[in-house]
């Protein structure tokens, strides 16, 4: 029993790792969701829904094809290959099954705002985002939304 | 050019024509599209006598015609031992064969016959990366 438990901690531990792991920015070694400051009270969470087609209209498969996510803010909506990306997040991420003994990869659908380190002034701000696929290639700009920080 | 002989030209051409064999199948593409032929040169007559490197010229042709009818030149008449060529450019078709061959000129103007053909299949393109679609659906909720 003793070496039953010991072998569950060690692969909770592990499990853990890579769960954090799993939190990070992919690619170019831009900023990562968990470096951002903690966010404290009612928070702004950004969701979308992943393609699933390239340009091309192939089918894309988010949790393979897709390396993570650029997040852009801006005071207008109007976005531009010019713009640098707020933040990088995982296109993917891995979550610990219940019972702690299995990974489970799941496609990123969700973000929360304050987490971005640095935002430009104001108290209307437009998000957006790019998709970048495991060949370093980028979708284009999702509609933007409209961020009411007030 | 005394003492040529039309024999002398196609001996060392076949050795010629083998040389491009082995480059084409080794060399990777340095950029996306070019392929280099490169040969080595032509240094004597059959009976050992040296020959002047600038008396010598040399075309590269192509061809889907493993016979060698409508052969084209591979750019113009070469005092270099290598050229390159990018497919699309020459026209050749993506997944078919070509065949290769060549021809050395000296400056009073006799030719060799042409060289054994050689076969090459010309490579697919390279697959062009496509972009995911953009994300969707984007909506911020507020949360407590």
């Amino acid at each position: 029993m003793k070496r039953l438990a010991a072998m569950r901690m060690l692969l909770g531990g592990f499990a853990a790792v890579l769960l954090l792991a799993g939190c990070g920015g992919g690619g170019e070694g831009g900023t990562s969701q968990s470096q951002g400051p903690a966010p404290s009270g009612p928070v702004s969470v950004l969701a979308w829904t992943p393609p699933t087609t390239y340009n091309d209209n192939l089918p894309l498969d988010p949790e393979r094809d897709l390396d993570y996510y650029e997040i852009y803010v801006r005071q207008d909506p109007n976005f531009t290959d010019s713009d640098q990306p707020a933040i990088q997040i995982a296109a993917v991420a891995a979550t610990v099954s219940p019972d702690g003994r299995t990974l489970a990869r799941s496609p990123v659908t969700e973000f929360t705002l304050e987490s971005i380190p640095s935002l430009p002034a104001g108290n209307q701000l437009f998000v957006s985002m790019r998709a970048v696929g495991v060949d370093r290639q980028k979708s284009a700009f999702m509609d933007p939304v409209a961020w009411d920080r007030s | 050019m005394r003492g040529i002989r039309p024999d002398t030209m196609i001996r060392f051409l076949q050795r010629l024509l083998m040389t491009i064999a082995i480059l084409l199948a080794s060399i990777p593409c340095a950029f996306a599209e070019t392929r280099t032929i490169s040969w080595d040169p032509v240094t004597t007559y059959t009976g050992g006598t040296p020959l002047d490197a600038g008396t010598i010229n040399y075309t590269a042709y192509w061809t889907t015609d493993p016979g060698l009818g409508s052969l084209h030149a591979i750019g113009p008449s070469l005092t270099t031992t290598s050229t390159a060529f990018d497919p699309d450019v020459l026209g050749m078709t993506r997944g078919g064969t070509v065949y290769f061959t060549a021809r050395a000129v000296l400056s009073t103007g006799e030719a060799s016959p042409l060289s054994p053909a050689y076969a090459w299949v010309v490579p697919p393109a390279p697959a062009t990366p496509v972009a995911p679609a953009a994300p969707t659906g984007g909506i911020i909720i507020k949360k407590k």
